[in-house]
C-alpha cells in the first residue's frame, strides 16, 4: 500500500440553516426529519383515535366544544357517523403509513444504518432527501383530505371499492378520497426511493471487516424491510392508480355493471371489487411485516445491550427475519376468506398463514433465550423491549385463530381482528419505537432521557395497552363488528356498551401517559445529563463515534471491524463488552 | 475518536473475520466483509449505480406484473381492440435505439468520445421518435373509437403504454445527463458505470415494450 | 501493525460513568409480577364464561365452537408458557454487582426441536380447521334446500323467495324502487321485471324468514357496495359483493328472531344496517309463504 497520506474525503458542510436542516442530505438530519414527522403523525393519529373512542363510549353525548373545532363533524354537538368513519380511516392510514412505516425504518434506519455498518453516508444522499420530502408531501396531502368539502374519506384504510370508487357512495368519498389516493401514491414513490438507498448502502458501503453476519440485527431488519418495500409498494401504486382512474376517468376496473348508488345508476361496468382486495392485500400483508421486522431488529439490539449477553441464535434470528419477509408475500389471501374468493384458495393461504407463525415463535424463543442467564439492566429501553415481547406474544397467538378459515368466518371484521392487529403490529411496534427512542436518544441528542419519567411512562403504557386491547378481543368474541359508529341499533351489542366505556377511559389515561414521554423528551433535550459516547456500554459502531455524531460520522479513517455485533460478557475479557472495533487479542 | 485509526496508519489490519466461530452455534461467520473502507473512501464504489438500477428494474417489473395480473383478472384481453400499423414503426424505433445504445456503450469502452456522443444522440433521437410514434398510436386508437373508457382492453392499453412512456422519459433524462456532463468532472470508471447502468435500463425498456406489445395487441 | 492494535486497546473509549439503574431488584420483581399478573388476568378473561361466543342456532356451530375451544386451549398454553418464561427470566436474571452474564450464543438443536414442535402444532391446527371449513363451504347445499336470495344495499337487507314456481324472476337495476319495500310491491326495491312471468310469484321481504331444521341455501348479492351478511347466532359471515352471486348454506335449529348485521364497512350508516332472521316452525313457514305469496 502506498505510504502517501491521502486526503480524507471532504463532506461539504452546508453553511445555511436551510441547507443544514431543511434540504439536508445528511442521513442523520434526514433520519431526524423522519422521526419528527412520525411524531407529528402519531400525535394526529392518537387524537383521532380519542375522537373515535368518544363516539363509541358515549354515542349520544353532546360535545359543543368539539363542534367548535370540527363544525362539519358534529351536528347539535353529536358526532356524525361519517365523521366517526372519517376518523377511523384517517387514524388507520396515519398510523400505518406515516408512523409505523416511517419511524422504525425511515427514521431510525436512516440515522443508524450508515453508522452501524461503518459508512459516512447513504449511497445516494440526494435521493434520500427527495424520499423524505416526498413522504412529507404525502403527509401534507393526507392531512389536507380532512379539510376539503365532504371531509376525509370514510372507506377505512383498506379503501375497498366500490364504496371508495364512487364519489356519491358517501360523504368524504369525493375530493377527500382523491387526496387520499394521491397521498398514498406519493408515499409509494418515497418508499421505493428509500428502499433502493437502504439496499445499496447495506450491500456496498460496509466497512472493512463488516461481514453480513457481523451486521447488527437492526441492519438486517432494515435491509429485509427495504427488500419487502421494493416489491410491495409498486403493487399498491398500481392499485391506487387504477382506483384513481376508476374515480376520475370513467373507467371501471373495480366496478361491476348495474350498480345503483343513492338511486343513481352508475355508468360503466365489468370490473371486479375483488381485484382491489387482491392487489391491496398483496401489498397490505407484507406491509405488516414491513412494520414489525425493523422493530424486531431494534428489540434484539436493545435486549442484547441490557441483557449483557450475545443475542441467542444470531443466525436463526436473521433467517427468521428473511423467512418472515419472504412468506409474507404468500399469505395475503387470509384477509379475504369471506370476501367471495374461491373458498378452495383459502386452504393454501390458511396453512401458509399458520406456518409464518413458526419463524415468529423462533424469534420469541430466541428473545427469551437471550434473557436466559443474562444480567439484565432494567433501563427504560429494556423495559419497553421486554414489554414488546409480551405484546408480540399476546397479539401473535390470536393470529392462530384468525388464520383458520372457519374461525375467521366468525371473527372476521369484528373487534377480535382489531384487537389482534393493534396488539401485534400497533402497540408492539410502538413499544419498539419507544425502546429505540430511549435507547438512541443519547446518541442523537447528546443527553440522557430521564429514567424516572421513562419508567413511569413504561408502566402506565404497558398497563394501558393491555387494558385497551384485551377487551377488544372480548368484544370480538361477543360478535361486535368493527367500524360501527355505535352499539345502539343492535340488541346483541347493547350489553357491550360498558366495555366500550372502560376501553375509552383506558385509552384516555394511556394517551395522557404519553404526555410524560413528550415532557421527558423536551426536558431531556435541554436539561438531560450529558451523555458520553457510549453510555449503555454497548458494542456496535454507533457507540464508537462522538455524541452526537459529527457530519462525517467517523472522525479520521473509517473503523475496521473485528468482531460480531453483540460480544457481551466474553469470558476472560477485561470488560463485560467488546466493541466491534476492538481487535481480537 | 479513539477507536478509529489516525490517517497516518494506512496499513489495514489484515486479520479480521472468523474469531467468533469457535464459541458455539450462531457464530457471526468468517467472511472478511466488503473490504470497503480503505480504498472506497476516496473513490466510492461505482457499483452502487448498477445495483441501484437493477433494483429499480426489479421494482418496475413488479409494477408491470401487478398491472398484468389486473389485466388478466379483469379479462381485458377478451374485449376488442384495434392493432394500428404504427405499432411496427414504434417497435422498430425502440429496437433500433437498443442497437445504438449498445454501440454507444462500446464506443465509450474504446474511448471513442465522438462516436459515443453520436450514438447516444442517435439513441435519444430514436427514443423521442418512439414517443412520437406512441402518441400517433394513441391518436389512431382514439380515431378507431377506442377511448380510455371504451372498454377494459383500451383502458389498459393506455395505462400500459403511458407508464412505459413515462419510464422511457426517465431513460431519456438519464441519457441526456451522461451525455451533457463534462467527462472531466467525473472519473472514467464512474462514467462508464453510469453509461452501463443507463444502457441496462434502456434495454429493459426495450424488452418491456416487446412484452407489452404481445400482451396488449397480440394475445387474445 | 502491532502499534496500531495497541493504540486501539489503549484508546478504547473509557466506560463512561454509568450509573446502574436504581433498584434493579425491585424493578425485576415488579416487572416479573406484572408480566405474570397480566398473563393470568388476560387468560382468565378469555376463559370467563361471560365472554363466550353468542348463543348459536346453527347446526354447524358445534363444529366451529369445538375448533375454537381447541385453538384457544393451544394458544392459551403457548401464551401462558411464554409469559411464565418471560416473567421467570426477568425475576431471576437481574444485574448483580460484579457478575457476568453467560456468554451463550444459542443452541441450534434446541431451536430446531422447538421450531419443529411449533410447526407440527400449528399445521395440525390449520388442518383440523380446514376440515371444518370444507364441511361448511366446499360442498353444495343439499338438494331440497330452501332457495332464498339476500340482496344488500346501503343500508338495508332485502330477501327474495322464488314462490311456488321455484324460480326467481328477472330484475333490472333501472326499476329499483327503494321507497316502496312492502311485501308484494312491484317492481319494489329489487326492480322485478313486470314482463317476466317467473317473477310474478316472487316474494320480497325485509326479513329473512326461514323454516327451522331445513337446510337453507342463500345467494348473496349487492346492489351498490360490498356488504357482509353476518348473523352472530349462525356463526356465519359472508361478503355480498356487487357483480357476484355468492352461495352459502346453513340450517337453523331453533325458532326465534335473530339479528342480521352488516360486517363490511358500507358507508355512513353501516352501523344501522339491521334485519332479522325469523326462524319459524315448518308449518308456520308454509303458512307465511302462502299468506304473502298469493299476489
Amino acid at each position: 500500500m502506498s505510504e502517501e497520506i491521502q486526503a480524507l474525503p471532504q463532506i461539504k458542510k452546508p453553511a445555511t440553516f436551510i441547507g443544514k436542516y431543511v434540504f439536508s442530505r445528511d442521513h442523520k438530519i434526514i433520519g431526524l426529519q423522519y422521526f419528527f414527522l412520525a411524531l407529528a403523525a402519531a400525535l394526529a393519529g392518537t387524537l383521532m383515535s380519542l375522537l373515535i373512542r368518544l363516539r363509541l363510549a358515549w354515542p349520544q353525548e353532546r360535545w359543543p366544544l368539539l363542534e367548535m373545532i370540527f363544525p362539519n363533524g358534529f351536528s347539535d354537538g353529536l358526532m356524525k357517523p361519517e365523521f366517526y368513519l372519517a376518523m377511523v380511516t384517517m387514524h388507520g392510514t396515519m398510523m400505518v403509513f406515516m408512523v409505523l412505516s416511517v419511524a422504525p425504518q425511515s427514521a431510525f434506519g436512516n440515522y443508524f444504518l450508515p453508522i452501524q455498518i461503518g459508512a459516512r453516508e447513504m449511497v445516494f444522499p440526494r435521493l434520500n432527501m427527495l424520499s423524505f420530502w416526498l413522504t412529507f408531501a404525502s403527509f401534507v396531502v393526507l392531512i389536507a383530505a380532512l379539510f376539503v368539502a365532504g371531509g376525509a374519506p370514510i372507506g377505512g384504510w383498506t379503501f375497498y371499492p366500490p364504496l371508495s370508487a364512487i364519489a356519491s357512495a358517501g360523504p368524504g368519498q369525493g375530493a377527500g378520497a382523491d387526496l387520499w389516493l394521491v397521498s398514498i401514491g406519493v408515499f409509494c414513490l418515497a418508499a421505493f426511493l428509500g428502499s433502493i438507498n437502504f439496499i445499496v448502502t447495506t450491500l456496498t458501503r460496509r466497512t472493512k471487516g463488516m461481514s453480513l453476519m457481523r451486521m447488527p440485527l437492526t441492519c438486517w431488519g432494515w435491509f429485509t424491510t427495504a427488500c419487502i418495500s421494493l416489491l410491495a409498494f409498486p403493487v399498491l401504486l398500481v392499485a391506487g392508480l387504477l382506483l384513481f382512474l376508476d374515480r376520475n376517468f370513467g373507467m371501471s376496473f373495480f366496478k361491476p355493471a348495474g350498480l345503483v348508488v343513492t338511486g343513481q345508476v352508475i355508468e360503466g361496468g365489468g370490473g371486479s371489487p375483488l381485484l382491489w382486495q387482491h392487489l391491496f392485500w398483496f401489498f397490505g400483508h407484507p406491509e405488516v411485516y414491513l412494520v414489525i421486522i425493523p422493530v424486531m431488529g431494534v428489540i434484539s439490539h436493545v435486549m442484547a445491550t441490557f441483557a449483557r449477553k450475545p443475542v441467542f441464535g444470531h443466525r436463526a434470528m436473521v433467517t427468521a427475519m428473511l423467512a418472515i419477509g419472504a412468506l409474507g408475500f404468500l399469505i395475503w389471501g387470509h384477509h379475504m376468506f369471506v370476501s367471495g374468493m374461491n373458498p378452495r384458495l383459502g386452504l393454501a393461504f390458511s396453512v401458509l398463514t399458520l406456518v409464518i407463525g413458526v419463524p415468529s415463535a423462533v424469534k420469541t424463543f430466541n428473545w427469551l433465550g437471550t434473557l436466559w442467564g443474562a444480567r439484565i439492566r432494567f433501563t427504560t429501553p429494556m423495559l419497553f423491549a421486554i414489554g414488546f415481547v409480551s405484546l408480540f406474544v399476546s397479539g401473535g397467538v390470536t393470529g392462530l385463530v384468525l388464520g383458520q378459515m372457519a374461525l375467521d368466518m366468525v371473527f372476521h371484521d369484528t373487534y377480535f381482528v382489531t384487537g389482534h392487529f393493534h396488539m401485534v403490529m400497533g402497540v408492539a411496534a410502538v413499544f419498539g419505537i419507544f425502546a429505540a427512542t430511549y435507547y438512541w436518544f443519547p446518541k442523537m441528542f447528546g443527553r440522557m432521557m430521564n429514567e424516572t419519567m421513562g419508567k413511569l411512562h413504561f408502566w402506565l403504557t404497558f398497563a394501558g395497552v393491555y387494558a385497551i386491547f384485551v377487551p377488544f378481543h372480548l368484544l370480538g368474541i361477543a360478535g361486535h363488528p368493527r367500524r360501527y359508529a355505535d352499539t345502539l341499533w343492535f340488541d346483541f351489542l347493547k350489553p357491550l356498551e360498558p366495555l366500550h366505556i372502560f376501553i375509552t377511559i383506558a385509552a384516555f389515561v394511556t394517551a395522557a401517559a404519553q404526555l410524560i414521554f413528550a415532557g421527558n423528551f423536551l426536558l431531556s433535550l435541554r436539561k438531560g445529563a450529558r451523555a458520553g459516547d457510549n453510555p449503555w456500554e454497548a458494542t456496535t459502531l454507533e457507540w464508537t463515534v462522538a455524541t452526537p455524531p459529527p457530519m462525517e460520522n467517523f472522525a479520521g479513517r473509517l473503523p475496521v471491524v473485528h468482531r460480531g455485533p453483540y460480544e457481551y460478557s466474553t469470558p476472560g475479557a477485561a470488560k463485560d463488552y467488546s466493541m466491534q472495533t476492538e481487535s481480537l487479542d | 475518536m479513539a477507536t478509529t485509526l489516525t490517517p497516518k496508519q494506512t496499513d489495514a489490519p489484515s486479520t479480521d473475520g472468523g474469531g467468533f466461530d469457535d464459541v458455539g452455534d450462531g457464530g457471526y461467520g468468517g467472511d472478511d466483509g466488503r473490504g470497503g473502507g480503505w480504498s472506497n473512501e476516496l473513490t466510492p464504489p461505482p457499483e452502487g449505480y448498477s445495483l441501484a438500477i437493477r433494483l429499480t428494474i426489479v421494482s418496475i417489473t413488479m409494477l408491470f406484473l401487478a398491472l398484468t395480473s389486473a389485466y388478466i383478472f379483469n379479462r381485458a384481453r377478451l374485449q376488442p381492440l384495434v392493432t394500428p400499423r404504427v405499432l411496427w414503426v414504434s417497435t422498430s424505433f425502440i429496437l433500433a435505439s437498443g442497437v445504438t445504445m449498445e454501440l454507444a456503450r462500446r464506443a465509450l469502452r474504446r474511448r471513442l468520445e465522438d462516436r459515443f456522443r453520436l450514438w447516444i444522440s442517435a439513441t435519444m433521437l430514436l427514443g423521442l421518435c418512439f414517443l412520437g410514434a406512441q402518441i400517433v398510436l394513441w391518436k389512431r386508437l382514439v380515431a378507431s373509437g377506442f377511448y380510455v373508457n371504451k372498454n377494459h382492453h383500451s383502458g389498459y392499453a393506455y395505462i400500459f403504454t403511458g407508464l412505459h412512456g413515462a419510464h422511457l422519459i426517465g431513460g431519456l433524462i438519464a441519457l441526456a445527463y451522461v451525455m451533457a456532463r463534462r467527462p472531466a468532472s467525473w472519473t472514467a470508471v464512474r462514467r462508464r458505470v453510469s453509461v452501463d447502468a443507463t444502457a441496462l435500463y434502456w434495454h429493459f425498456l426495450d424488452g418491456l415494450w416487446i412484452y407489452l406489445l404481445i400482451l396488449i395487441f397480440y394475445w387474445r | 501493525m502491532k502499534i496500531c492494535e495497541l493504540k486501539l486497546v489503549i484508546h478504547s473509549p473509557l466506560p463512561t460513568p454509568h450509573s446502574p439503574p436504581p433498584l434493579p431488584t425491585l424493578m425485576s420483581r415488579l416487572l416479573a409480577i406484572a408480566i405474570w399478573l397480566t398473563a393470568i388476568v388476560t387468560a382468565g378473561l378469555f376463559a370467563w364464561s361471560k365472554w363466550r361466543l353468542p348463543e348459536s342456532v346453527a347446526a354447524h356451530s358445534a363444529m366451529i365452537d369445538h375448533q375454537f375451544k381447541i385453538t384457544l386451549a393451544v394458544i392459551g398454553v403457548g401464551f401462558l408458557l411464554a409469559h411464565a418464561a418471560l416473567g421467570y427470566v426477568v425475576w431471576r436474571y437481574r444485574a448483580k454487582d460484579g457478575e457476568r452474564a453467560s456468554p451463550s450464543q444459542g443452541n441450534a438443536r434446541v431451536e430446531f426441536i422447538l421450531a419443529g414442535c411449533v410447526a407440527v402444532v400449528f399445521i395440525a391446527l390449520a388442518i383440523t380447521g380446514q376440515r371444518v371449513w370444507a364441511r361448511l363451504r366446499l360442498n353444495q347445499a343439499p338438494p331440497g334446500a330452501v332457495q332464498i336470495e339476500a340482496v344488500a344495499q346501503q343500508f338495508v337487507w332485502n330477501f327474495r323467495y322464488p314462490g311456488p314456481d321455484g324460480k326467481f324472476g328477472r330484475t333490472d337495476p333501472r326499476l329499483y324502487r327503494d321507497a316502496d319495500n312492502s311485501i308484494g310491491a312491484r317492481p319494489g326495491p329489487l326492480g322485478l321485471d313486470p314482463n317476466d312471468p317467473l317473477g310474478k310469484d316472487d316474494i320480497v321481504t325485509p326479513t329473512l324468514v326461514a323454516p327451522a331444521n331445513r337446510p337453507i341455501s342463500l345467494s348473496l348479492l349487492s346492489k351498490d357496495v360490498i356488504h357482509d351478511f353476518y348473523v352472530p347466532a349462525l356463526r356465519m359471515k359472508q361478503d355480498a359483493v356487487p357483480g357476484m352471486k355468492i352461495n352459502i348454506h346453513f340450517t337453523a335449529t331453533r325458532e326465534g328472531r335473530y339479528e342480521i348485521a352488516c360486517a363490511e364497512l358500507c358507508g355512513q350508516f353501516h352501523h344501522q344496517m339491521r334485519a332479522y332472521l325469523d326462524v319459524k316452525s315448518p308449518r308456520d313457514y308454509e303458512e307465511w309463504l302462502k299468506k304473502n305469496g298469493k299476489q
